[in-house]
């Protein structure tokens, strides 16, 4: 079997399958069911949403774990290019500074790394929202609203009516469907014409995070053409298609990369032994569990280093060396003797990122920490440093 | 009725993952049809089934992705059961939920569509040709393992594809191992009758096909099978719906050949190309059929593809190809199944290559599709050890 076995298919377990291909090494991925990513909206954050950040290093002392900036850069750079690799389409640059997008609320979030679908500014802009009127969670009176109310700069509004084959079932993921057939694509645009008069020309047309599932980019790429001027996506809430398009096509560029991804449940771990509830066992030179933890009770990591089964409450193996944790210090090299397993994602010890918005830091760090502990890295000087790993806590 | 059955937390991961419902605007899709029905039905069973419930294929990717486990896809077995059909639909439900009374007399899907039209069949998809049973083509075994494996015939493999059924046991004879056809007559796992909303159906079926099975079982190492849903259904759902338990582990042919297959086999694949024949190699196609990838995952097909030496290996990018067992042959799901599989389009644009597919009904469809030759790998891999061991025949060209 493959030197390195990936437990979870969430964007830690992306992330990190990623890095070992890159590196040309192999490894198989095993899940019981899909990751978060069809939760998210499509950017990988860094800080709580709030804050205005001029200078996105000054973020990084705030994280659990502290790396040297010069990691951070070749994580942050990293991710941007398997991005990328991938179809994803996020600007090549790394971020020099934050960027505001807009929510489905009106409430301006700062951002990084963000696909180019999403609308994204630097400083506050009149801007014009369109909503759907079946579709909740497209408010776009609202929203106007409290954009203007916040950031005191003019924007306007308009609620489309609901196309012919609409039902009252429809949720995101129909009305993107919709947009991925060309009927959908004429008639947003016609609807849009309607209205276009009153739009004033210079303004960015932000449409709801609907704008079809597969050809997104083709529409919105349409929409500019024939209105002649700016078309973007604003994030709704989950289930979103941002995180969809990005799942669809991380995995589908690990697939074709030949990466496996194997479906079972792991119920046992141990000394690189992975047993899946089906019976199939194998071992690995090293295991990474990205099991996550929001949804559906991933394994666990206690803090004595065990590894418990929520679903059937039994222990499934133990973290190596085998001794009490402190689970802040996940993945540091300083505390594993062995390198044969390591976690990384929402499931680490240390990290709140629906509290803190930062998962895609906290994916970002685990990952590279635990990729460390494989010895994958060994060329880059970071992950031998002591300094690397400078321990903060909370 | 069954663990997290009622466990739903509506985070709709399961809709983002089905494939008909991306296709389908009517579709209402899995949470609707299985959990969200279910607890309706159990607040008030006179609850109305959905009119679009027979639409799902059964393709069973929203439960694998379900991050609590609901058993969706078998909910929404339940959920179909409970629609009523006129009589011409119900009688043509009934025969395909039993596709061995059609292996047994495999000359029925020749009907002319002028017969099978009014019934509700349909007819822009391919119907397949009935093969005769070739003989199994290898010379004497080049190993003794002395163990003896029962090869699962599924009913599509004993009416219409036997030259994959002859590839298989050839194979496995060559590997060493004495091969047993299980069951002896045609049977039926019962996943069909189970896809068609007919799980009590299914379950009876299952059960006749445990009963002929089972007298030759107890001197088995394995058995093999060779479609993906019959995997899955023997492996898996016999144990945990139907209370069936086979004494013996069955496995795909392809884990199978990738854990069993010995090593001269695999150096034999690898040797002797000449330079024509690698000048003629074509791109392996791989579609890991929706069960198969529930069951087990995607990336096994192209290990053994790998291991053959096969030239080119690229993943499909496809969920479902749209074949679902009999799902494609009824006139109402033609127009969603060609939709699904067309999506293969966008990478195979020559027919000379090949399709390698754990499905003999996803192979015909493919075929269908794409125009170029979609195969189990049992067959792929014979034809390449034919090719380059230069031994005579070529198995297709003994089909009927
Ligand atoms: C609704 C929501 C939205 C969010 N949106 C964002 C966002 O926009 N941006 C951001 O930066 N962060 C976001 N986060 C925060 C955070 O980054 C996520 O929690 C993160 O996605 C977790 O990823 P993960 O890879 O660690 O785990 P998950 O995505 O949870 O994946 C866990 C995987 O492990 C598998 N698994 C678990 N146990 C087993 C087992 N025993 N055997 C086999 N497989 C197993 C599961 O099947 C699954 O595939 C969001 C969180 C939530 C809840
Ligand atoms: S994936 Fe599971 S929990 Fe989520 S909506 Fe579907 S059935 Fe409910
Ligand atoms: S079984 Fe397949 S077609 Fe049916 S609802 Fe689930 S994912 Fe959709």
């Amino acid at each position: 079997m493959s030197a390195i076995t990936i437990i979870g298919q969430g964007p830690a377990a992306l992330l990190a399958a990623s890095f070992i291909q890159e590196v040309q090494q192999d490894c198989v991925i095993v899940a019981d069911s899909e990751g978060s990513l069809p939760l998210w909206s499509g950017s990988f954050d860094f800080h709580a949403p709030s804050d205005d950040i001029s200078n996105p290093w000054s973020l990084l002392d705030r994280q659990p774990l502290m790396l040297p900036a010069e990691t951070w850069a070749f994580l942050w750079e990293s991710l941007v290019g398997f991005e990328r690799a991938a179809g994803i389409p996020v600007a090549a640059d790394i971020p020099s500074h934050n960027w505001w997008t807009i929510t489905c609320t009106g409430k301006s979030k700062s951002v990084f790394v963000v696909p180019q679908w999403q609308y994204v500014q630097k400083t506050f802009l009149p801007v014009w929202f369109i909503g759907f009127q079946g579709l909740a969670d497209s408010m776009a009176d609202f929203q106007c609203h409290t954009y203007q109310q916040q950031t005191g700069v003019d924007a306007g509004f308009h609620v489309l009516p609901n196309p012919t084959p609409w039902t009252p079932s429809w949720g995101p993921i129909r009305w993107a469907s919709y947009m991925d057939t060309d009927e959908g694509l004429s008639w947003l645009l016609s609807e849009i014409q309607k209205v276009a008069p009153e739009i004033p020309k210079t303004w960015p047309i932000l449409l709801p995070q609907v704008i079809g599932r597969r050809r997104a980019e083709h529409n919105l790429q349409a929409l500019t053409t024939a209105l002649g001027q700016m078309v973007f996506e604003y994030p709704l809430v989950t289930p979103s298609l941002g995180g969809m398009r990005i799942r669809d096509r991380w995995v589908w560029y690990l697939k074709k990369q030949g990466v496996p991804f194997l479906t079972g449940r792991a119920i046992s771990v141990e000394k690189g032994w992975v047993t899946l509830a089906d019976g199939r066992q194998w071992h690995s030179d090293h295991v990474i569990v990205a099991t996550g933890g929001i949804l559906g009770g991933g394994l666990e990591v206690m803090v004595d280093g065990r590894l418990r089964d929520p679903l059937r409450d039994t222990v499934v193996g133990r973290m190596p060396p085998g001794r009490a944790i402190d689970l802040y210090s996940w993945g540091q090299p300083a505390d594993y003797g062995t390198p044969e397993m390591t976690a990384c994602g929402s499931q680490c010890g240390g990290w709140d990122p629906n509290q803190d918005g930062n998962g895609g830091a906290m994916i970002l760090a685990t990952v590279w920490q635990s990729l460390c502990r494989t010895g994958i890295f060994s060329n880059l000087g970071s992950c031998n440093s002591e300094r690397s790993v400078t321990h903060v806590g909370k | 009725m069954w663990e997290n059955d009622d466990a739903c937390i509506k985070c709709s991961i399961c809709i983002s993952v089905c494939p008909v419902y991306g296709q389908d605007l009517e579709f209402p899709g899995p949470k609707a049809l299985g959990p969200d029905w279910f607890r309706a039905y159990q607040a008030n069973p006179l609850t109305v089934p959905s009119e679009h419930v027979d639409d799902c294929t059964f393709c069973q990717l929203c439960e694998a992705s379900c991050p609590v486990h609901v058993p969706i896809a078998h909910l929404i077995a339940q959920h179909k059961s409970l629609k009523k059909k006129t009589w011409r639909i119900n009688l043509r439900d009934r025969i395909l939920a039993h596709p061995h009374w059609v292996a047994r007399y495999p000359r029925l899907a020749n009907a002319p569509n002028f017969l099978v039209r009014p019934l509700g069949f349909g007819t822009q998809s391919r119907w397949p040709r009935p093969q005769r049973r070739v003989a199994p083509l290898s010379s004497s075994p080049q190993a003794d393992t002395r163990q003896i494996v029962g090869l699962f015939v599924d009913c599509y493999s004993r009416g219409f594809d036997q030259d994959v059924l002859s590839a298989a046991q050839a194979l496995l004879e060559l590997w060493g191992f004495s091969v047993r056809l299980l069951p002896h007559a045609s049977h039926c796992c019962g996943a069909a009758a189970y896809a068609a909303g007919q799980p009590e159906e299914g379950q009876r079926i299952a059960h006749s096909t445990y009963d002929a099975m089972t007298p030759g079982l107890t001197d088995l190492s394995q058995i093999v099978t060779l479609n993906a849903t019959c995997d899955s259904t023997l492996r898996e759902e016999w144990p945990l719906y139907w209370n069936l338990s086979l004494p013996v582990p069955v496995l795909s042919f392809s884990e199978f050949a990738l854990d069993k297959a010995p090593a001269w086999f695999w150096d034999a694949m690898h040797k002797g190309m000449t330079a024509r024949q690698e000048q003629g190699e074509t791109t392996s196609w791989i579609h890991t059929t929706c069960r198969s990838r529930v069951s087990r995952g995607d990336g096994i097909l192209e290990q053994l593809a790998d291991k053959a030496g096969l030239a080119a290996i690229q993943p499909l990018n496809l969920a479902c190809c749209g074949a679902g067992g009999s799902y494609a042959f009824k006139e109402e799901h033609e127009k969603t199944a060609h939709a699904l599989g067309a999506a293969a389009l966008e990478q195979v644009t020559e027919t000379h290559d090949r399709i390698i597919v754990d499905s003999g009904t996803c192979a015909l469809h493919l075929t269908q599709i794409t125009g170029a030759l979609a195969k189990h790998p049992a067959y792929w891999l014979y034809q390449r050890f034919l090719s380059l061991t230069q031994r005579s025949g070529d198995i297709a060209s003994q089909e009927k």
